[in-house]
């Protein structure tokens, strides 16, 4: 989770504008997951190479180690639900069913967004947002949202170990204030943050009426077009199917 | 830019009762450099907050009389201009960071000035080039180590190019490295004819580029005064203002605790390692202590620069930090990581994570059920917390929120507490307060162990010292008459004045040298054999 929205510029590989990401996830999401147009074939076959993509922009982020994970249990997933499935049956082959396509249909989507968020920084977001004419008071929070995240999760570390201190755990001598001296602490510690950043942000002049700028170098590229052909191909293909049919 | 108080009082809207600051009458000129300074509950802070328009723009409340910028009031220029010409830096690197990576947050404030791209990446170049943090662009900043993350939070604001500077103790969570690189920094500042404002209560990294001293007292100025005349001042009345000084006055603070030496054994460590993450370079360290001996009975300093692994050791000691090769062991009865964990408690360097009821007194009691109301009475009033005895821990300022949590330490009857910079945010008075406290329940614990970087209350309060470098044991030494000399050199081998280092080496080479290195040890040779 410290991984979230900050990305290490100098080692990331290949570069994708955020809204080719954003394509990318939507298209997974609709043909991957949801399914839509799955009684063509042609599509079936594109969702199942969506599914890939994933791996492929791991593999040029140089996350090995995910991308050899999530790309094994993909290949051996696949198999097990074309090859293994067909001859078998009874409970044994309900259970692996839902199992194989219940992680084939959301996995995807999944490992798409945990490579965005570890891929993309927070002005690049924003410039990305900018770009897509979506309205100052929808970005600033949502950002200012992004950049908590990784905050509260050192908190919830700190607080933990501050609570071991004092034997509130789960059998100890305080546990049944367990979750209420989670809680107060991270919300006293959110609510600090989160003034402690407004008061910043005012001096840092977020609240200045010219329009804001964005260093972020965003635009699209041989790759942009790659992903953005990659992702709409499922759409063209039921589009021209139902033509085909109407005529 | 010229800053006028004319008759300036403020009332924040949560604190109806009392005025934080009242009739403040004072003129900063175009370019100068104002030591802001005063006991914590002075008043300091608002003025700073005064001057940049987020008292009463943001910390709403009432306002009387007139701050003038340049002839123009505050309330009549809009928050964005204030913020193209006043800059400030907070205490907390931490909360004042819009971006996760380094460059992007030094973007932000001018891309918020809607300058364009090009311009912006121009003047980061020029920033990172000037305060010498190239290294440091394009990178994250969670992981930074407090000194890196304040080196770029002063980036950012330099990159806007602001007439006025506001400092609000930005030295608070910084070791002894970075607090002279702070200073380098605002002696660029102060040439570049910039008007700066440092808040503070450590006074003396920036002495040299200060011109006028402002002493606060319960809401007023009470003296102003120029820097010949404060640095005359003797270091009893320094104190007595809860004023912090500086490693060169060491020699002042000799404590008479000569060779203390307790007779209750030892705690030994063996090979303890472990992997952890510093911050400076985003590399992994590993701790490697093949052998240190922790006498039993004492109150050990744990110091080091930032990075060395000081927090990581007291966490693999404390037992949240699994070493299972490590052997630790209590006068030959060896501790499992659980038996530490049980038997420890540890005070972190941010206190908020801590407080857990609410009140005060419920802090203490969670601590030690069976404790009575008069003990809870007696240690609140040692550490000036006996007002606060209902409070909510979380409505308290830092500084009492430190000592609160350090009282429910000292209330839990463990037997190795550990406390990780607990006087970061105090005074003089109470960092002397606290130095008491832990020195009153020696006797009950098997030692206490304190990562500090503040030589005022190692000399006050420890009797060990242990040095880490680079994640294993440089030395380890009681604080006696020659501990105390060694950690002298530890704190002069590089001598800085006025943040600016002077002499450089090591204590032979230095000796040899004419310079206030030696002027200084000869002078702490002479006292030490007056005492004895």
């Amino acid at each position: 989770m410290a991984q979230l929205l900050s990305a290490d510029l100098k080692s990331r590989g290949l570069v994708l504008d955020p809204r080719s990401k954003l394509a990318l996830m939507l298209s997974i999401v609709f043909f991957s997951m949801g399914g839509v147009g799955s009684d063509i074939k042609a599509v079936v076959l594109i969702s199942k190479l969506l599914g890939l993509i994933p791996i492929i922009l791991l593999l040029t982020a140089k996350q090995w180690k995910k991308a050899l994970a999530y790309g094994g249990a993909y290949a051996v997933l696949t198999l097990v639900s074309l090859e293994l499935l067909p001859v078998m049956n009874g409970g044994i082959k309900i259970f692996l069913t839902i199992c194989c396509v219940g992680v084939l249909r959301f996995m995807p989507g999944l490992i798409m967004g945990a490579y965005i968020l570890s891929s993309t920084t927070v002005s690049e977001f924003i410039a990305a947002f900018h770009r897509m004419h979506i309205p100052q008071q929808i970005t600033i929070p949502l950002s200012v949202m992004f950049r908590f995240f990784p905050t509260v999760m050192e908190e919830m570390q700190a607080i933990n170990a501050a609570m071991k201190m004092r034997d509130i755990r789960l059998f100890g001598k305080n546990a049944g204030k367990l979750i209420e001296y989670r809680l107060i602490p991270l919300l006293v510690c959110s609510v600090n943050i989160g003034q402690e950043l407004s008061a910043a942000a005012l001096t840092r002049g977020l609240s200045a009426p010219k329009k804001r700028t964005n260093i972020c170098r965003i635009g699209f590229h041989l790759q942009d077009i790659a992903a953005f052909v990659t992702a709409l191909s499922p759409a063209a293909v039921i589009i021209c199917n139902r033509f085909e049919v109407i005529a | 830019m010229k800053i006028q108080f004319e008759n300036v009082s403020f009332r924040y809207e949560s604190r109806k009762t009392q005025e934080s600051v009242r009739a403040l009458d004072f003129t900063v000129n175009d370019g100068e450099f104002i030591l802001i300074c005063g006991s914590s509950g002075s008043g300091k802070s608002t003025v700073g907050r005064l001057i940049n328009g987020l008292a009463p723009y943001f910390y709403k409340g009432e306002l009387s009389g007139n701050v003038m910028l340049d002839g123009r009031s505050v309330r009549e220029i809009p928050q964005a201009e204030l913020a193209a010409r006043i800059g400030s830096v907070f205490q907390n690197p931490r909360t004042q960071f819009f971006d996760t990576d380094s460059t992007g947050e030094m973007a932000f404030g001018c891309e918020n000035m809607g300058y364009p791209p090009e311009e912006i990446g121009r003047r980061i170049k020029q920033t990172s080039a000037e305060f010498g943090i190239e290294e440091l662009l394009d990178k994250k900043l969670f992981g930074m180590s407090g000194g890196e993350k304040q080196k770029i939070a002063c980036g950012s604001i330099y990159a806007v190019d602001p007439d006025v500077y506001i400092f609000d103790e930005p030295s608070s969570n910084l070791d002894l490295t970075s607090i002279r690189e702070l200073a380098r920094i605002m002696k660029l500042l102060k040439n570049r004819g910039k008007t700066v404002i440092l808040i503070e209560h450590r006074i003396y990294y920036a002495m040299e580029l200060t011109d006028r001293i402002f002493y606060m007292e319960s809401g007023t100025v009470k003296e102003i005064y120029s820097r010949p005349d404060f640095v005359k001042k003797p270091l009893s009345e320094l104190h007595q203002m809860g004023l912090r000084t500086s490693s060169e006055e060491l020699s002042q603070l000799l404590a008479d605790r000569v060779g203390i030496r307790s007779d209750r054994g030892y705690v030994d460590v063996q090979q303890l390692s472990f992997s952890y993450r510093t911050t400076a370079a985003h590399q992994n360290k590993t701790l490697a202590i093949q052998d240190l001996r922790i006498p039993k009975g004492s109150i050990i300093a744990l110091i080091g620069e930032n990075g060395a692994g000081k927090s990581t050791f007291v966490k693999c000691m404390c037992g949240l930090e699994k070493c299972e090769k490590a052997v630790i062991a209590d006068n030959g009865r060896k501790l499992s990581a659980r038996q530490r964990l049980r038997d420890s408690y540890l005070v972190m360097q941010d206190v908020n994570h801590q407080l857990f009821s609410e009140s005060v007194e419920g802090e203490l009691l969670l601590s030690d059920p069976d404790i009575s109301k008069e003990q809870i009475e007696s240690i609140l009033e040692m550490l000036d917390l006996g007002a606060f005895l209902q409070d909510h821990p979380m409505a308290l300022s830092g500084g009492q929120k430190q000592r609160v949590a350090v009282a429910s330490a000292c209330a839990a009857h463990k037997k190795y507490l550990y406390l990780d910079e607990p006087t970061s945010g105090l005074d003089y008075k109470q960092m002397k307060n606290m130095s008491r406290m832990i020195r009153s329940i020696k006797e009950n614990v098997s030692f206490v162990m304190i990562v500090t970087h503040d030589p005022e209350f190692i000399f006050e309060c420890c009797d060990h010292i242990i040095e880490l470098e680079k994640g294993s044991v440089k030395s380890t030494y009681p604080l006696d008459k020659n501990g105390q000399m060694k950690l002298c050199e530890h704190f002069m081998s590089r001598v800085i004045d006025g943040g600016r280092i002077v002499q450089q080496g090591k204590h032979n080479e230095l000796m040899q040298k004419d310079g206030i290195y030696r002027t200084f040890v000869n002078d702490r040779k002479k006292a030490v054999s007056r005492k004895l």
